[in-house]
């Protein structure tokens, strides 16, 4: 069988920034099925199944409705403080389990990356899409529950397009920085399941940003969470504090996260194998 | 144009050696060496790294691979044989673009499709039919040539009634099975198969050579590894016998195999000078000690010939390089192996908690088996030693020697019965 010259695949040390997106899109089927993989695998043989997708928000926010909203009487904006910060819950539970999945999961699936060769780029990201789904079920909770507050839709739930675009660059772009370097040094892993509690802190979940001084709230918008917070909470309750300056800073710091996270993944993916 | 389908071109890879600090027997050399530890094991991680880029000087690595040259063509079935370590599978997983060379490059013409373990891409709570898109997908395949050859690979696979249940049910032989089937059906320009045969059943191993044989019919290229060189020279039109990281010979398969098992069954000296036998498969340790002589011998002389039950006596020699390691405890790993090199029995002296240390005036330790309790063959012998826990020197297959039929039982005759393994036992009534 003859080939022409261009289908001469290269081998060697090289070194790339940039992923390979004609051999990504060769693998385009791949991720359908490594999604697929990721739900079934993480809700077979349980009782409960997809259902604690939900868990995980709904118990912190009656934990934080308890102790945050009726003990320490935290400001709300005007909300019930249950839906306050549920609807912070909602994106920040996505962007938190997205970005520990995608940082583990080249290191979950050692064996697909030292066994057989795919563009490694699409595990952490199916891992994301993986967590899209269950971002979805806990999104319709929350419809669920502005109706029942007496809370209407109106046409800004569009909006959330936006930030739940925001959401997802940054939890892809922190995780695929992340999870680059867990492959060869596991101390990542440990310092991620508390380093992400930590980072919810820096985050106005279970607080309103109100409480940040007002020339600050620039620099806070760094952490590109806090935008898309109260973002939300704009849009679906009336009780976000954002402008735009915020807004600005955080697409452009979660842009060149991605930016650096991709290029960083790239330039170490030819070693996976070896380091892993 | 040349109408080659792979162009291996002067390829190399290396990868670092980790090797343990010797402990310390002093309180504050303790302390320090653990507060220490953090860095060390920071240089250690780096070095994963470091040592695939090729201009940095690092210490302690070994060449996987080095100077690799090599031209596959269409219709070729290829085999690759060698000793376990030799450098196979760094190889295929350079092929399949899985690790990179550190040095050189490969030109690939074609897709390429490999399978270098059962199940690769198969995931246990997924069903077989969702495996066979998960692992067809892997492998580069899209929906509909999936869907295309659904049928066909089912068919092959034989797993017919077990489809839609999840493979963690599946035996490890159905498993193989279906990840032959799928990698067989997808039409791949050069597929690389790495001694996943093993584990099926003989039927289903000759469907899969034959399925091979096809493959490379239709103007494919083949690589094939095995331990089994009777599959190898059966399918393989060429064969290339790698050791220690480079090329030993590329040739027809017969000419090969011969030289290859003519190196395994060779039956060596009684007595080894080691320190000629040198770099050739010698692994780089921290070279504390390095083993000087090793010598076979049964109850009266120097031989390398045995009979089963005879007492057999290996004795090893070495030489100490680094002074300050006196008294520091040694472990002697002696491994056993067969011609399909297959561990058949591993002596070491922390199994047997028999306590060795480095010393001036003995430094000869020798391994004594009252009985030798296996069976007719020829058996080779690799040698490791490890200071304080840290690998100091380790040669394979340093010596090779024969086993006769011999009196295990002490009865006055050779035993009636020949098997792999011998060993006293008692009957009752």
């Amino acid at each position: 069988m003859k080939n022409s010259n261009s289908n001469i695949k290269i081998i060697n040390s090289n070194q790339s920034y940039f992923p390979d997106v004609r051999e990504i899109l060769e693998f385009k089927s791949l991720l359908y099925y490594l999604v697929l993989k990721d739900i079934k695998t993480r809700y077979s043989q349980s009782i409960i199944g997809i259902g604690w997708a939900i868990i995980q928000p709904i118990f912190f926010m009656i934990v934080f409705t308890i102790i945050f909203g009726k003990l320490a009487k935290i400001e709300s904006e005007g909300a019930p403080y249950a839906l306050f910060s549920y609807c912070a819950l909602v994106p920040w539970t996505f962007f938190a389990n997205g970005l520990a999945d995608s940082s583990n999961s080249l290191i979950n699936n050692i064996s697909l990356v030292t066994h057989t060769y795919i563009p490694r780029i699409l595990i952490p990201f199916s891992s994301i899409i993986g967590k899209f789904i269950d971002f979805i079920i806990t999104f319709l909770i929350l419809i669920l529950m502005m109706f029942w507050f007496g809370y209407g839709l109106n046409f800004k739930i569009f909006l959330s397009i936006f930030y739940i675009l925001l959401m997802m660059i940054s939890s892809l772009g922190f995780g695929l920085i992340l999870g680059t370097m867990a492959t060869q040094y596991r101390d990542v892993k440990h310092a991620l399941s508390f380093g992400v509690q930590l980072f919810m802190y820096a985050t106005p979940v279970a607080y309103s940003t109100n409480i940040i001084p007002e020339q600050y709230r620039v620099f806070y918008a760094l952490n590109p969470m806090v935008t898309v917070v109260e973002g939300f909470r704009e849009i679906f309750i009336n009780a976000g504090v954002i402008d735009l300056n915020m807004i600005l800073v955080s697409v452009i710091t979660s842009l060149v996260i991605l930016v650096i996270g991709v290029m960083y993944f790239s330039k170490i993916e030819r070693i996976f194998a070896d380091v892993i | 144009m040349d109408d080659f389908s792979v162009s291996v071109n002067n390829i190399s890879k290396r990868y670092p050696l980790i090797t343990k600090e010797a402990r310390h027997n002093t309180l504050v050399g303790r302390i320090l060496s653990f507060l220490y530890r953090p860095i060390k094991n920071m240089k250690d991680l780096r070095k994963l790294s470091v040592a695939q880029d090729k201009d940095s000087e690092i210490e302690g690595f070994i060449w996987a691979l080095r100077h690799i040259e090599l031209k596959a063509y269409p219709n070729e079935i290829i085999g690759i044989i060698g000793a376990n370590g030799s450098g196979k599978t760094t190889l295929l997983k350079i092929l399949s673009k899985i690790s990179r060379p550190t040095e050189g490059e490969v030109l690939i013409k074609g897709k390429v499709a490999s399978l270098l373990e059962v199940g690769t891409g198969f995931h246990h709570e997924l069903t077989g039919r969702e495996n066979i898109y998960l692992n067809g997908s892997v492998l580069g395949m899209n929906k509909d040539e999936i869907d295309e050859n659904f049928d066909d690979i089912l068919e092959f696979s034989g797993i017919n009634e077990y489809i839609d249940t999840p493979i963690k049910r599946y035996s490890s032989g159905m498993r193989v099975r279906l990840a032959f089937s799928v990698a067989a059906h997808l039409d791949p320009d050069i597929l690389i198969v790495d001694e996943v045969l093993a584990v099926g059943d003989a039927d289903f191993q000759k469907k899969c050579l034959g399925k091979i044989d096809d493959v490379a019919q239709n103007g494919r290229t083949v690589f094939f590894v095995s331990h089994d060189l009777d599959a190898v020279m059966s399918i393989c039109n060429r064969v290339i016998w790698i050791d220690d990281g480079k090329i030993i010979e590329d040739g027809g398969s017969r000419n090969v195999i011969q030289s290859y098992t003519q190196s395994l069954s060779e039956i060596s000296k009684a007595e080894i000078d080691i320190s000629k036998i040198d770099n050739r498969i010698r692994f780089k340790g921290d070279g504390a000690i390095k083993f000087k002589k090793l010598s076979l011998r049964n109850d009266f002389n120097l031989t390398s010939s045995f009979n089963v039950g005879d007492k057999f006596i290996i004795d090893t020699e070495y030489e100490i390089y680094k002074h300050n390691l006196l008294n520091a405890p040694i472990e002697l790993v002696i491994k056993i192996k067969n011609q399909n090199m297959i561990d058949v029995l591993i002596l070491s002296n922390k199994s047997v908690d028999k306590k060795l240390i480095v010393s001036d005036n003995k430094n000869k330790i020798s391994c004594i088996l009252p009985k030798l309790p296996i069976g007719l063959g020829v058996y080779s012998i690799d040698l490791e030693v490890k200071v304080s826990g840290g690998p100091a020197d380790k040669i394979n297959n340093v010596a090779f020697f024969e086993v006769l039929k011999g009196d295990y039982f002490g009865k006055g005759i050779a035993s009636i019965y020949q098997s792999n393994f011998y060993t006293e036992y008692l009957w009752e009534q």
